[in-house]
């Protein structure tokens, strides 16, 4: 609809547009014996920008145009008044000067943000201390300036029918595969939803396998860590509202890897990364082991170990699986409450998980000491898994592995380690497959070690699609 | 056609390893003293060496049809009607091996650990997993195999060192006392053992190597790797039990296993018989997996989605597994695999190499 050049009729649309908001303001003046009318959201704009930067240039120079007045940079013309309306939702004042058919869209919108801080999730020692925010704008800010390359692109997509929220997809044009930004363009476009919960929303949307408990994709606060992933010609996906981006497509290993590992000396990262992988292995495996050994195939250990494994059940009366899952779920219980718990109150959870029910649960004859070392255990490995996602997923793995070795021993702990194996080897993110076995030297470079940087000269194949070369001569100098 | 996505040569050599490998790891040197004696492992390492002859014939015949998988150039040979039926004999055969297969590891199972559990819920929770991985495609299983190759490699360590408590070379001399007949037997018996390299039938065309050569290369290299595995577990059990304990003794590998003592770990023969669930379901998922793709191919364009196959499969083998219990008539089946599958992975493919020089069609394709 277009605005007649009268000064009423695009009042009345917005009257009628905005009838019910009373946050919505139409302000009418006249300078210099011509009608001005101004349209805004007094919760969206800034007062004063208004004032310094409209009002008072357009009082001293009443006769000028429009566009030579005002002093704002996100200046915009519109003859529709249902872009105007969408402006006005976006916190810009819409100016409309009498005798003229055309609207002005300045852009004066009130940013409340909370300054950058350290990352919380994802804490390391050595290593930038940056995190994202929840305005897209600053993270995209954070990310241009960590990436200093015309080859560094953003691309911006509105999902959300009602709540039009920016997402901005990122990649480096000439590492990125071409075939997984299309894909990931095709997907995105192809969400249709009422509103987007980031970075949730997307990853459901956007992920192949329906049903699987492993994360398909990698979700961090660390500008640092999503750079790295770009270099690997990684996307990026960010959102407005959330402090998390999404890195895709990742792989299995992906989720064991730490900014750390690349701060440290080469040796020490590798073995920090075998040490998260074993641990992964302990998180699925160690509660099952104990009821298998406990119940079914004792004499895997020797003799001696078994004694005391025996003792220490003597007075139990529960039976070993139903003790190892009671006390899986405890520590799930304690990990919630620590999550919910009220920051003040949380020593609490220390009192009451580490003494009363670490202590008291073995004097009362209830667990035995070495299910309790066994479950702390567990729980200590499942946390050293860098990614959020894929410790809870590895923790929730132990349950059906517990409950196969009760019933089958060790051959089921096996069997249901071969159902994760195949799973793993079944899936694919964007494409590509999911878990490659390390196999061969070139597979394990970064994924079961961390090789020294100058081994690392190639990017990976899978993403990497353009230029390949990490590094041509590192090292040249001590020839 | 049905798609299948390429694998590498290295892949190749895992997938051809893993197929091979089997019970026969734990059972092998039993099997093969019953018949050939002292010259088991001669009988082995000659087996091999025929294993390799096959592999050779099916690569000259893959060679000639080098962008169709056997299901899909036994019909261009033989025509439509009898390459069905050689299609559905494929079928049968591969779900009959991976029944046997199952069954004979379930077995051994159910005589060192599960003394008191019934067979069934230990087959079904096999079969679960077999099933789970065959109906994956051909890479999928490749890379499944690739993670499970750990297993035999540290059996095999395992295995080798495990001969240091007194290898008496004198077991196995004098060589050939009663001349070749015996070795000749042992040959036939241990020839089963090899089987598996016959997916190459199937895989032929999904190869990515630079040359056909190169292809050869890989079945060797995966082939020899067999040899080398099984010549030295049926080295290491004929040198450190004699003749006579060997013949009563049906798995002497395990035996040998429990020499191990470590401070903390005492039942290495457990965890292999256990771990050998991943050697076994490597085998017999690739089994399912080609009887389910030799259904499918029934027909020209397809027959069924291959995961209802190999589901079907599954269900078949698991109700079969109820007839077959006792340990003599899985020993008489075996037997008569052990015959068919000379028939299966030897006969067939020669016939059809004759056929299809005869008729000289592929040859233009080639």
């Amino acid at each position: 609809m277009k605005p007649s050049a009268s000064i009423e009729a695009p009042e009345q649309y917005f009257e009628r547009m905005f009838a019910n908001q009373s946050d919505f303001q139409s302000k009418r003046l006249v300078i210099g014996g011509i009608a001005y009318a101004l349209y805004y959201l007094e919760t969206m704009i800034d007062p004063s920008q208004v004032q310094d930067y409209i009002l008072r240039p357009l009082l001293l120079r009443p006769q000028d145009a429009v566009h030579d007045v005002v002093s704002i940079l996100d200046y915009a013309e519109t003859e529709q008044l249902e872009e105007a309306s969408q402006a006005v939702m976006n916190g810009k004042v819409v100016l409309h000067r009498g005798k003229e058919s055309r609207l002005y869209l300045l852009g004066v919108d009130l940013k409340k943000e909370r300054s950058i801080n350290i990352p919380i999730n994802e804490r390391v020692l050595r290593g930038s201390n940056e995190a994202f925010i929840e305005s897209l704008d600053t993270n995209l800010n954070l990310m241009r300036k960590l990436i200093n390359s015309t080859e560094f692109v953003i691309k911006q997509y509105t999902l959300g029918r009602l709540s039009q929220t920016k997402i901005a997809v990122m990649y480096m044009k000439s590492i990125a595969k071409p075939e997984i930004v299309e894909e990931l363009d095709k997907r995105l476009n192809s969400i249709d939803i009422d509103y987007v919960e980031a970075p949730g929303f997307i990853d459901e949307l956007i992920q192949e396998k329906k049903s699987s408990l492993f994360p398909q994709m990698l979700i961090t606060e660390r500008p640092d860590r999503a750079r790295a992933y770009l270099m690997e010609g990684k996307v990026v996906i960010a959102a407005t509202g959330s402090p998390d981006i999404i890195i895709l497509p990742v792989s299995f290993w992906s989720f064991f890897q730490s900014p750390e590992d690349y701060q440290i000396s080469w040796m020490l990262g590798s073995l920090l990364r075998f040490l998260r992988i074993c641990c992964f292995f302990i998180t699925i495996a160690l509660p099952a082991f104990y009821v298998s050994v406990s119940s079914f195939n004792p004499e895997l250990l020797p003799s001696a170990f078994v004694h005391t494994l025996q003792s220490s059940l003597k007075y139990i009366t529960l039976p070993p699986v139903i003790e190892a899952l009671s006390m899986i779920l405890l520590l799930e219980i304690l990990r919630e409450a620590t999550v919910r718990l009220a920051s003040p109150v949380a020593q609490t959870i220390g009192v009451v998980g580490g003494i009363v029910i670490g202590t008291v649960v073995v004097q009362a004859n209830l667990v035995s000491t070495t299910m309790v070392i066994v479950a702390a255990l567990t729980g200590l490995a499942s946390f050293i898994i860098p990614s959020y996602e894929m410790s809870s997923a590895v923790r929730l793995l132990s349950y059906p592995a517990i409950l196969l070795s009760s019933f089958f021993g060790l051959f089921g702990l096996v069997c249901f380690l071969m159902l994760i194996i195949i799973h793993l080897c079944r899936m694919h993110t964007m494409g590509l497959p999911y878990y490659k076995p390390p196999f061969g030297l070139s597979d394990v470079k970064d994924t079961l070690f961390r090789l020294p940087l100058w081994t690392l000269r190639k990017r990976p194949t899978g993403t990497a699609a353009g230029d390949q070369t990490r590094m041509r001569n590192p090292r040249s100098w001590k020839r | 056609m049905m798609k299948e996505g390429t694998i590498s040569g290295r892949q190749l050599i895992t997938l051809i390893i893993m197929a091979q490998l089997g019970t026969e790891v734990i059972s092998l040197p039993h099997a093969a003293a019953l018949h050939a004696g002292r010259d088991s492992w001669l009988a082995v390492l000659l087996s091999g060496l025929a294993a390799q002859i096959g592999i050779m014939l099916m690569w000259w015949l893959g060679s000639r049809y080098p962008t169709r998988n056997i299901y899909a150039y036994a019909p261009l040979i033989v025509g439509k009607p009898i390459g069905a039926v050689i299609n559905f004999a494929y079928g049968g055969y591969y779900a009959i091996s991976g029944l046997l297969v199952t069954l004979m590891y379930a077995d051994i199972l159910n005589r060192w650990l599960f003394t008191f559990t019934p067979k069934w819920p230990i087959l079904l929770m096999l079969l679960i997993v077999i099933g789970y991985a065959a109906t994956s495609s051909l890479r999928n299983l490749a890379l499944i195999s690739q993670s499970f190759l750990i297993v035999p490699i540290v059996g095999f360590v395992f295995i080798v060192f495990s001969g240091n408590q007194g290898l008496e070379i004198r077991n196995l001399l004098p060589l050939l006392t009663e001349g070749w007949n015996p070795v000749m037997k042992g040959i036939y018996i241990a020839f089963s053992a090899y089987a598996g390299y016959d997916l190459l039938l199937y895989a032929y065309p999904y190869i990515e190597t630079r040359s056909k050569k190169k292809l050869l290369l890989a079945m060797t290299i995966a082939n020899a790797c067999t040899i080398v595995l099984y010549v030295a577990v049926t080295l290491v059990c004929s040198m450190t039990l004699g003749l006579k304990q060997l013949a009563v003794i049906p798995e002497p590998i395990v035996f040998l296993l429990k020499n191990y003592r470590f401070k903390i770990l005492q039942g290495v023969d457990i965890l292999f018989i256990i771990s050998c669930a991943c050697i076994v379901s490597a085998t017999v998922f690739v089994y399912f997996f080609l009887a389910a793709r030799a259904f499918q191919h029934l027909r020209g364009r397809g027959l069924g989605k291959q995961h209802v196959w190999v589901w079907a499969i599954v269900c078949g083998c698991f109700i079969a597994s109820f007839f077959i219990s006792k340990r003599d008539s899985i020993m008489q089946y075996g037997s008569m695999q052990d015959k068919l599958s000379i028939l299966m992975i030897v006969g067939l493919p020669v016939i059809l190499l004759m056929i299809s020089g005869l008729r000289g069609t592929g040859r233009s394709r080639a």
